[in-house]
C-alpha cells in the first residue's frame, strides 16, 4: 500500500489506460466508446504531462509530443477497431507517426524507408488480402476479441514494470547503485549523470544521421549482414511463392 | 579295473538322457510309431553297463579303488582290527556349484547299494519299456511318453549315483517331475490332471522337509557329501548329539512324501490315473523306493538317533496296516495294487527302523529292507503289468466287479499274475517270502533286545497281521479277476490275450520273481554284497529264525485259504460280511476318509484363505493402486485445458512468463 | 531525464499495445499488424539509442529489422492465404489442432454476432482475368 502511494503517478495512468483499452476491446455488442476515450486520454495526459520532462528545446518537444501522442492513440485505435480494414489504416497512421519520431532522432533514411516499405508495400498487401478474404462484411471473430481483460491486464503490468525502470523516482540513485551488480542492465541508460560512450571508427559526429553515415555503417561494418539480409529476402520471396495457394480452378 | 569303467558308469545315466532328448526333439516329426526304439535301445545299453559293473563288483571287489574317507566310520571305537575298506567307484564329473562355503561337484559314486539299485532300475525299466511299446501303441502322445520315460530313468539313475545330498535332491525332484508328467500323461482327463497335481503338491510337503534336512546337514557338517558327512559324525556327536534327531526326522519327511507313507500316502493311489506301465515302473518298482533308498543311504545318520528310527518304524507300521486294510475292499484292480505298494513300502520302513535295536543288527535290518525293495520291484512290476494286460483286453475297464473268469481268455496273463500274487502273498520259497521273512526276523530281534521290547512287539504284531491281510487281498484280487464264471464288460469288444511284446516282459519278470529270492536270499549273496556299501557298518549279526519262517508260511496259507473260500467256494459270504460289518466296510472302502479329512482340514481352509487374499487383492490393493494411478490423471484433467491449441493463448503464457520474470528481477534489485 | 527516456517510453508503450493486440484479436491480419507494431516499438528504441550513442549501429539494425519485417510480411501473407483456403475464414481460433480432441473449442462459447448490427459492406476485388459481372450478388465469392 505504501508502495502504491509512493508511485501513484505511475500506477494511476497504468490503471486508467488498462481500463480504457479493455473497455474499447471488441466484445459482444458495441459499447459507448467516448468514456473510454476520455479515460485513455487522461492516462496519456498524466503520463505525458507529469512524467516526461523534455529538455531539447521547444520545437522538438512539441513535435515529439505530437508524434508520440498520435502514435499511441492510433495504436490503441488500431488494436481495438472492429473492422480490420480500418485497423490497417490506423496502422498506417502509427507508422507515419513513428517515422516522424525517426526524423526527430536524426534518421531520415529510416523514416522514408519505413514509410515506403510499411505504408507503401506491407499495408497495401494486407489490404489486398483482406479484400480477398473478407468480402462478406463484419465477421463474428472480429466482433469478439479473445479474453481482452486478461491480456490487457498482463500487458499493462508489463508496461508498468518497464516504465518503473525507465521513469525517474526517489529511489533512483539507490537503484542505479544496485545496478552495478547486475551486468545485463546498463547503468548508462538510466540517467543524465552518466557519460556518453565513445564513437566508433566508421562514424564521426560530422556524418551522424546522414545517408552517408548510414551507408558507411551498413556497407562497411555490416557488409556481411547486408548480404545475408539480401539472401533472406530472396529466400522469403521464393518461399512465399511456394507457400501461396495455387490457382488451380481460376479462383483463389 | 579297466579304463573303460568310468565310461561304463557314465553311460548308464547318459544313454537314457540322450534317448529322451532325441525323442523329445524328433519324436513327433520323425519317429512317431517308432519312438520306443531309442528308449528301449538306451535302456538296453544302460542295463548292460549296470550288469557288467555289477559283475565287476562281484568278481573282484578288492580291485576297486578303496575310499579312505570311509575308514573311520567302519572302524568302531575300540575295534583295532583293520577292516577292508568297502569298494567304491567314483567318477569325477565337474564342479556344479562353488561358493565360499559350499562346493558341490557332480560326481558319480557307485558302491554296492548303488550297484544293486542300478541293476534293478535299469532292468525293470527295460522290461517295462518293451511292455509299453505294445501297451501304448497307437496313443497320440506316444513320443511324449517315451521321452518322459527315458528322462525318468536318467533321473533315477542319477539319484542313486549321487555322491552328495544336494545332487540327490536335484534328481529327487527330477523323478518327481517325470512322475508328474506321466501321471498327467492323459491330461485331457480332469481326474488325471488332478491326480498329477495332487502328487506334485503332496510331494512338495515331503521335499520341503528334505531340503530343510539338507540345509541342517550343511549347517552342522559344513558339507553335503555322503562320505564326508559320515566321517564327521563322531565329532558332531561329541558336541551336538541332539541335532541328529532333527536331521533324521526332516530327511524322513522327504522319504514319507516320495515313498507314500502315512499321512502323505494319499497321492499314490490317485497316481494310478497314469498309464499302467508308469504305475508299474514309477509308482511301484522304482521311484517310490527312493525314500527307502535315501533312508538306507543315511543309515549312519539314523544310527545316531534311535528316536528317529522308532518314528520310522512306527510310521511304517501304521502305513502298512492302514493300506492293507484299505486294499481289502477296493474294487479297482490297480488301486488294490497301489495300496499294496503303500503297504509294502511301510514294511520296508519297519525294517529300516529296526536298525535301532543294536548296532550289530543294523546291517541286517537295512539289508532286509533293501532286499524287500529289490524283490518287491520285480513282483510288483509284474502285478501291475498283468493288471495292465487285463485292462488292455477289457477295453480300459479295471473294476473287478465287471469282469471275472478270465483264465481261459488270457492264459499267459493269468499264470504270470498268479506267480506275482503268490510272491506278494509270501508263498514259501518264492522271493517275497524270503525278503518278508528277513524283515520279520529283524523285528523279532527287536522284541528281544535293544530296550524297546514293547514297541517292537506291537510292530511285529502289525507286521504279522499285515502279512495275513496281504495274502488275503492279493488272492481276492486274483480270484475275482481270473476265477469264477466268465464275464466281460461291454467295452471289451473282443477279449484277447495281449501281444508278445507285453507278455514277454511278464514272463521274464515272473521268472525273476520265482527264483531271485531263493538264489540271493538264503544263500547270503545279497547280504554279503550289500554289506560292502559305504553306508553300512560292515558285517554284523545275521540271525535266523525257523519258527518265524514257519509262522510266515502258515500265515500265507491262511490268507490264501480264506480268500479261496470267500471268493470261489462261497461267493455269498463277502456280501453277507459286507452287510454285517457295514461301518467297517465303509471305512475301508472310503480309504479311512483321509482324503475327505484332508479336504476339510487343509484344502478348504487354504481355499478360504486364497479367496480372502483374492478379495483383499482385488478391492484393497487394486483400489489403492487405482487411487495412486488416478492422481496423475486427475491432475492432468485439471490442467489439460491449458493446452487448448490456440496460438494466442500460448503467446499470452509466454508474455506472462516475461512479466513475472521481470517483476521478480525488479524485486530482487530493489532488495 | 533526457530525450532518450522519452523515446524509450513511447517505444515500450507501442510494444505493449502491439502485444495486447496480438493476444486479443482473432483476425489473422490484425494479429500480423499488431506484430508489426511491436517491431515499430523496437525500432524506435534502436534509433533512440543510436542518437544517444552518437553512432550508426542502432540505425543499421533498424534497417535490418525493416528487411526482416518485409520478409515476414510476405511469408505471413502467403501462409494466411493457405490457411484461408482451408477454412474460408481468417479466425485464428479455428486452428487449434494442437489441443486434445475432447477439450472444448473456445470459439464455440463465444457469443454470436449481434444481429442488431448491420453487416458492413467491404470493398472487394474481382478475380483476375474475368470481367466484372453486372449483378452485384453473383460477384460475391461463395
Amino acid at each position: 500500500m505504501q508502495w502504491l502511494t509512493e508511485h501513484w503517478l505511475l500506477v494511476l495512468p497504468m490503471v486508467l489506460g488498462a481500463v480504457a483499452v479493455a473497455w474499447l476491446m471488441p466484445k459482444g455488442a458495441s459499447k459507448p466508446s467516448w468514456l473510454a476515450g476520455l479515460l485513455g486520454l487522461a492516462a496519456l495526459g498524466i503520463l505525458g504531462g507529469t512524467l516526461l520532462k523534455p529538455t531539447d528545446g521547444v520545437l522538438p518537444d512539441v513535435l515529439f509530443h505530437l508524434f508520440a501522442g498520435v502514435a499511441i492513440v492510433a495504436a490503441v485505435l488500431m488494436i481495438t477497431n472492429r473492422n480490420p480494414a480500418y485497423s490497417a489504416l490506423w496502422f498506417a497512421v502509427v507508422t507515419l507517426a513513428v517515422c516522424g519520431l525517426f526524423l526527430l532522432q536524426s534518421a531520415p533514411f529510416l523514416a522514408s524507408a519505413t514509410v515506403i516499405v510499411y505504408a507503401g508495400a506491407i499495408i497495401v498487401t494486407f489490404l489486398f488480402v483482406l479484400m480477398l478474404a473478407q468480402q462478406a462484411g463484419a465477421t463474428n471473430y472480429d466482433q469478439n476479441s479473445r479474453q481482452p481483460v486478461v491480456a490487457v491486464g498482463t500487458g499493462f503490468v508489463l508496461l508498468g514494470a518497464l516504465l518503473f525502470v525507465l521513469l525517474p523516482s526517489k529511489e533512483q540513485p539507490d537503484l542505479a547503485a544496485m545496478h552495478t551488480g547486475f551486468v545485463s542492465l546498463a547503468p548508462e541508460a538510466l540517467g543524465p549523470s552518466l557519460k556518453k560512450p565513445q564513437s566508433t571508427s566508421t562514424t564521426t559526429t560530422a556524418t551522424f544521421g546522414t545517408m552517408r553515415g548510414l551507408g558507411r555503417s551498413l556497407f562497411g561494418d555490416y557488409l556481411f549482414a547486408v548480404e545475408l539480409a539480401g539472401t533472406l529476402l530472396l529466400i522469403a520471396s521464393i518461399g512465399a511463392i511456394v507457400i501461396a495457394p495455387k490457382r488451380s480452378s481460376g479462383k483463389l | 579295473m579297466s579304463e573303460l569303467t568310468p565310461a561304463l558308469l557314465w553311460m548308464i545315466p547318459v544313454a537314457p538322457l540322450l534317448a529322451s532328448v532325441f525323442i523329445a526333439f524328433f519324436g513327433k516329426a520323425l519317429l512317431r510309431g517308432r519312438s520306443h526304439v531309442p528308449c528301449v535301445a538306451a535302456l538296453a545299453v544302460s542295463t548292460l553297463c549296470a550288469g557288467s559293473l555289477m559283475l565287476m563288483f562281484l568278481a573282484a571287489p578288492s580291485n576297486l579303488k578303496p575310499d579312505p574317507s570311509t575308514r573311520s566310520f567302519h572302524q568302531e571305537p575300540g575295534d583295532h582290527t583293520p577292516l577292508a575298506p568297502p569298494p567304491v567307484l567314483t567318477t569325477p564329473g565337474y564342479t556344479w556349484s562353488d561358493t565360499a562355503n559350499l562346493q558341490v561337484r557332480l560326481d558319480l559314486q557307485m558302491d554296492a547299494m548303488t550297484a544293486i539299485m542300478l541293476c534293478m532300475v535299469t532292468f525293470v525299466s527295460l522290461l517295462v519299456s518293451i511292455y509299453a511299446s505294445g501297451y501304448m501303441h497307437g496313443d497320440p502322445g506316444y513320443p511324449r511318453f517315451f521321452a518322459a520315460f527315458a528322462l525318468f530313468v536318467f533321473s533315477m539313475c542319477m539319484l542313486v549315483l549321487a555322491d552328495n545330498y544336494l545332487t540327490m535332491f536335484v534328481f529327487w525332484e527330477g523323478v518327481g517331475l517325470c512322475s508328474y508328467l506321466l501321471i498327467g500323461f492323459w491330461f485331457q482327463k480332469p481326474s488325471a490332471a488332478a491326480a498329477a497335481r495332487k502328487a506334485f503338491v503332496v510331494n512338495r510337503i515331503g521335499d520341503f522337509g528334505f531340503i530343510l534336512g539338507i540345509f541342517l546337514i550343511w549347517k552342522t557338517f559344513g558339507t553335503v557329501k555322503f562320505s564326508e558327512v559320515f566321517e564327521l559324525i563322531p565329532y558332531v556327536a561329541a558336541s551336538n548329539p541332539e541335532v541328529f534327531t532333527t536331521i533324521c526326522l526332516l530327511l524322513f519327511l522327504g522319504a514319507m512324501g516320495k515313498s507314500a507313507q502315512f499321512p502323505l500316502h494319499v497321492w499314490l493311489p490317485d497316481a494310478m490315473e497314469g498309464p499302467t506301465p508308469v504305475s508299474a515302473l514309477i509308482h511301484a518298482a522304482t521311484m517310490v523306493t527312493a525314500g527307502v533308498y535315501m533312508v538306507a543311504r543315511s543309515t549312519p545318520l539314523f544310527a545316531m538317533s534311535p528316536t528317529a528310527q522308532m518314528v520310522v518304524s512306527g510310521i511304517g507300521a501304521i502305513t502298512a496296516l492302514l493300506a492293507a486294510l484299505i486294499a481289502l475292499t477296493q474294487y479297482d484292480l490297480k488301486r488294490v495294487l497301489a495300496y499294496s505298494t503303500v503297504s509294502q513300502l511301510g514294511y520296508m520302513f519297519m525294517a529300516l527302523g529296526a536298525a535301532s535295536v543294536s548296532p550289530k543288527l543294523a546291517t541286517f535290518a537295512v539289508t532286509a529292507a533293501m532286499f524287500h525293495l529289490f524283490t518287491h520291484a520285480f513282483f510288483k512290476a509284474l502285478l501291475f503289468l498283468g493288471a495292465g494286460s487285463v485292462m488292455h483286453s477289457m477295453g480300459d475297464v479295471i473294476d473287478m466287479r465287471r469282469f471275472s473268469g478270465l483264465r481261459h481268455v488270457m492264459p499267459h496273463t493269468r499264470i504270470t499274475f498268479l506267480i506275482g500274487s503268490l510272491t506278494l502273498a509270501g508263498c514259501p520259497l518264492l522271493s517275497g517270502f524270503w525278503s518278508k521273512d528277513d524283515i520279520l526276523v529283524a523285528l523279532f530281534e527287536g522284541t528281544k533286545r535293544g530296550g524297546h521290547e514293547t514297541f517292537f512287539t506291537v510292530i511285529l504284531g502289525v507286521a504279522v497281521v499285515t502279512a495275513f491281510l496281504t495274502a488275503f487281498y492279493s488272492f481276492r484280487a486274483y480270484n475275482m479277476t481270473f476265477l469264477g464264471e466268465e464275464r466281460f464288460p461291454e467295452e471289451a469288444h473282443h477279449p484277447h490275450e495281449s501281444p508278445p511284446t507285453m507278455t514277454l516282459p511278464l514272463f521274464v519278470l515272473a521268472g525273476f520273481s520265482l527264483v531271485i529270492g531263493l538264489f540271493l536270499g538264503p544263500t547270503g549273496v545279497y547280504a554279503r554284497q550289500l554289506a560292502q556299501s559305504t553306508s553300512l557298518p560292515g558285517h554284523g549279526d545275521h540271525p535266523h529264525n525257523i519258527l518265524l519262517m514257519a509262522l510266515s508260511g502258515a500265515i500265507f496259507f491262511a490268507g490264501y485259504g480264506l480268500a479261496r473260500w470267500m471268493y470261489v467256494k462261497a461267493p455269498a459270504v463277502p456280501a453277507q460280511l459286507e452287510r454285517g460289518l457295514r461301518p467297517l466296510h465303509r471305512l475301508s472302502l472310503g480309504k479311512f476318509f483321509l482324503d475327505e479329512l484332508f479336504n476339510y482340514v487343509l484344502v478348504i481352509p487354504v481355499k478360504v484363505l486364497a479367496l480372502l487374499c483374492t478379495l483383499f487383492d482385488k478391492y484393497v490393493l487394486d483400489g489403492l493402486l487405482d487411487f495412486v494411478g488416478s492422481i496423475p490423471s486427475t491432475i492432468g484433467r485439471i490442467v489439460r485445458p491449458i493446452q487448448n491449441g490456440l496460438v494466442s493463448h500460448y503467446a499470452w503464457v509466454m508474455l506472462l512468463g516475461v512479466v513475472l520474470f521481470l517483476i521478480q528481477m525488479l524485486r530482487a534489485l530493489a532488495g | 531525464m533526457t530525450v532518450l527516456t522519452n523515446y524509450l517510453i513511447v517505444g515500450s508503450i507501442l510494444f505493449v499495445l502491439g502485444a495486447i493486440g496480438f493476444l486479443t484479436r482473432r483476425n489473422l491480419i490484425t494479429m500480423m499488424l499488431s506484430a508489426e507494431m511491436m517491431l515499430h516499438g523496437v525500432s524506435l528504441n534502436l534509433v533512440a539509442f543510436s542518437k544517444y550513442h552518437g553512432n550508426m549501429q542502432g540505425q543499421a539494425f533498424t534497417a535490418f529489422i525493416l528487411t526482416v519485417a518485409a520478409c515476414e510480411a510476405g511469408l505471413a501473407l502467403a501462409l494466411i492465404l493457405t490457411l484461408y483456403k482451408r477454412t474460408k475464414s481468417l479466425d485464428v481460433n479455428l486452428w487449434s489442432q494442437l489441443a486434445d480432441a475432447d477439450i472444448d473449442s473456445p470459439h464455440e462459447k463465444e457469443p454470436a454476432v449481434p444481429t442488431t448490427q448491420p453487416a458492413q459492406e467491404f470493398p472487394h476485388l474481382t478475380p483476375a482475368g474475368k470481367s466484372p459481372p453486372f449483378q452485384k450478388e453473383t460477384a460475391h465469392r461463395v
